[in-house]
């Protein structure tokens, strides 16, 4: 633990940011977010065994019981902005602690529930609370320990839903076989309440942003002051900064065709003629591919052999082509390769996605950007599946949902080369000259990248010697 | 749908030594369909069917073919007893649409665990198919709950004393950390000359 006394060092020397450690303690919060994104997103891709079960409790028909993911989900996404401005001011640990503690005590109440709207109201609304108060800021907290290795870390720590996916399911159906639907509900509240303990790993690296922000600003009166920490909170600067607004709507339009194939492959499986068995060997070599490449991604990125956001480009691309591909794969072969193109592309471009945000909006205001971005980008998610579920009614097969979702990544793909910055071959100059020290106490090096930035040379592919990823903070 | 292969063979068998008296063949092919079609249990797992004390539970069976009647009999030991709905009706209710029937069972006890047959009588012979319901306490998920609550709450609270054992002294004024081990850090990492006047003094203040 040689990184503590330095940090001691240089929080008494008070600047806005802390260095990343980049390893050390990092490792753990890494560990956190695996169990954390376990917890949340594995937990409700599996929920599926629940709903046969709720089904057949209840009488309500499956759509009905479908509505609790799709609160869920809306919850966690559109309470981002609210969970990043809650650790902008307490700190991300108080409040991840406390998203625990929610998302265990909704799915301890729905072990309860007597009607379908109980379950709405618990496993939907206060779990997708919690869910929200959890992730964006483990997320945050993974970016601001790692500066060089931060994609690597974000692949390493998402693997934690892939893996969970292939746990979970087992799990839940013994444990809804042993207790019924109700003492299941009850053991996975608990087991969300391991959470709590992923919340108290992750210790400050300093002091929360606008705790520093108005301790430093003189404060007027109460109300101007309450005002200014909403705003800051909330980091509503951004709606007016052009990279954020552009990465935005490309977020958008990757989500509304990220998760069709998730939704869809196996019914197109089936609907082209392939068995049962063939359809799950296709899901679950894809998601084995998911978590390889969210790993190789994360790992080649961090070589820093390309721009973060040029390779974000290259997998969207890749992953739109493979998605328009699928329908034309009529022979079993040619559809496991396809999904495995499907798979890896999937998953590398989920670390870049948000390691890339710090690039564009700097890490003073990464935190809110999050927050702000998964609202923004749930619009996608919400119109999304079902846009590809009516375009498969009215055109009876799935190729021209298929093809929509590719449209839209390439779409997004199209939309992220217009950021400010892209096609230069380094990076958006630092914010301003350097308030921090950063591990190589390069002052220099803050001057050096300003005088290279302005002739950008305009290449899409950059040489090797890039700026060192340490000045990007 | 698991078809009781010996009964096929038994009845194909049976059936060409009685080619001769046609009626007879008919009949005995009636008979055979009826024994192999076994009604079936809606969504049965070959496990047992879960439910809890105060809970209700609905057993449901389905069959190909429409029978004359539906009965439900819960099989204790060896000999079945005939589920009476107009004796029990608080506990016992029985709903038979044509080739489905479900029999829910109120306010569980214990006492309703094991095995409930759904009988679908023709007139051949009834078709049989079984269940097995198990009714649990409360008290069954609740021990791996707190099993599961015990460990969170000792893994938070070994992270958080780690974190206060692992920090060198940060100021004197955080002197809330009453901890054994971070007295112990302060003491080793002060300076000698401060004589015990000063050990009191600290005592003092963690024990507030």
């Amino acid at each position: 633990m040689m990184e503590k006394p330095k940090k001691t060092q240089e929080e008494e020397q008070s600047p806005p940011q802390i260095a990343a450690p980049d390893g050390g303690w990092g490792w753990v919060v890494v560990g956190s977010l695996f169990f954390s994104s376990a917890l949340v997103f594995g937990l409700i891709r599996s929920l599926g065994v629940f709903f046969v079960e709720f089904v057949q409790y209840f009488g309500e028909s499956a759509q009905a019981v479908s509505w609790i993911t799709s609160i869920g989900l809306a919850m966690q996404q559109l309470l981002s902005p609210i969970a990043a401005a809650a650790s902008n001011v307490f700190g991300t640990r108080p409040v991840v602690m406390l998203g625990g503690f929610l998302s265990g005590l909704g799915f301890i109440l729905a072990s309860q529930a007597t009607s379908l709207l109980h379950l709405y109201l618990t496993m939907g609304l206060i779990s997708g609370i919690g869910w929200a108060l959890i992730f964006t800021p483990t997320v945050a907290s993974v970016m601001q320990y790692f500066a060089v290795r931060r994609s690597l870390a974000m692949g390493l720590g998402f693997t934690g839903i892939g893996l969970s996916s292939f746990a979970f399911s087992p799990l839940f159906q013994y444990l809804v076989e042993a207790y019924a639907w109700r003492g299941a509900l009850l053991v996975l509240g608990g087991l969300s309440f391991n959470m709590i303990a992923c919340g108290a790993v992750i210790r400050p690296l300093g002091k929360p942003n606008v705790v520093l922000k108005t301790e430093n600003s003189s404060k007027l009166n109460k109300c101007s002051s309450l005002l200014s920490r909403i705003y800051e909170g909330f980091e509503l600067s951004l709606l007016s900064h052009r990279g954020f607004l552009t990465y935005s709507i490309a977020l958008t339009f990757f989500n509304a065709g990220y998760f069709i194939p998730y939704v869809h492959l196996v019914a197109h499986s089936h609907h082209i003629g392939f068995t049962e068995y063939q359809a799950a060997a296709v899901i679950s070599v894809t998601g084995v591919v998911d978590i390889l490449g969210r790993v190789a991604s994360g790992w080649f990125s961090d070589l820093g052999k390309m721009r973060m956001p040029h390779m974000l480009v290259v997998w969207t691309g890749l992953l739109g082509l493979s998605l328009m591909l699928i329908p034309a794969a009529v022979v079993y072969s040619g559809l496991i390769v396809v999904s495995l193109m499907y798979g890896f592309c999937a998953g590398a471009m989920t670390p870049l996605a948000f390691a890339v945000v710090p690039e564009i909006v700097g890490m003073e205001r990464m935190l809110g950007a999050l927050g702000l971005l998964q609202l923004i980008e749930s619009v996608g998610g919400l119109l999304g599946a079902p846009l590809s579920g009516w375009l498969k009614d009215h055109t009876g097969t799935y190729t021209v949902s298929f093809i929509a979702a590719g449209s839209f990544l390439v779409l997004g793909t199209l939309v992220t080369m217009t950021l400010p910055y892209f096609w230069s071959c380094m990076g958006p100059p630092p914010p301003s000259p350097p308030k921090r020290k950063s591990q190589d106490g390069s002052i220099e090096g803050g001057l050096l990248t300003q005088t290279l930035s302005s002739n950008s040379a305009p290449d899409t592919l950059c040489p090797l010697n890039d700026i060192p990823y340490s000045d990007k903070e | 749908m698991p078809r009781p292969r010996r009964a096929q063979h038994c009845c194909r068998e049976t059936a060409l030594f009685s080619m001769a008296n046609v009626r007879h063949l008919i009949l005995l092919l009636l008979y055979c369909d009826g024994m192999n079609t076994v009604p079936v249990i809606k969504d049965k797992r070959d496990k047992p069917v879960v439910s809890y004390t105060r809970d209700s539970v609905v057993l449901e069976c389905k069959l190909k073919y429409t029978p004359n009647t539906w009965n439900w009999y819960k099989a204790n030991n060896t000999e079945k007893e005939l589920i009476n709905v107009t004796a029990n009706p608080l506990n016992y209710k029985i709903f038979n649409n044509g080739n489905r029937t479900k029999l829910t069972i109120l306010n569980l006890s214990e006492e309703h665990s094991g095995k409930y047959i759904c009988s679908a009588v023709f007139d051949i012979k009834p078709s049989e198919s079984y269940i097995e319901l198990k009714v649990l306490s409360y008290t069954e998920p609740l021990k791996p709950f707190i099993a599961i609550v015990v460990e969170v709450i000792v893994l938070v609270t070994l992270i958080l004393l780690w974190e206060k054992c692992s920090k060198p002294q940060h100021d004197s004024s955080s002197a809330g950390e009453n901890d054994v081990c971070s007295e112990q850090t302060t003491k080793l990492t002060r300076d000698e000359s401060n004589g015990v006047e000063n050990n009191t003094a600290r005592r003092r203040k963690l024990d507030d």
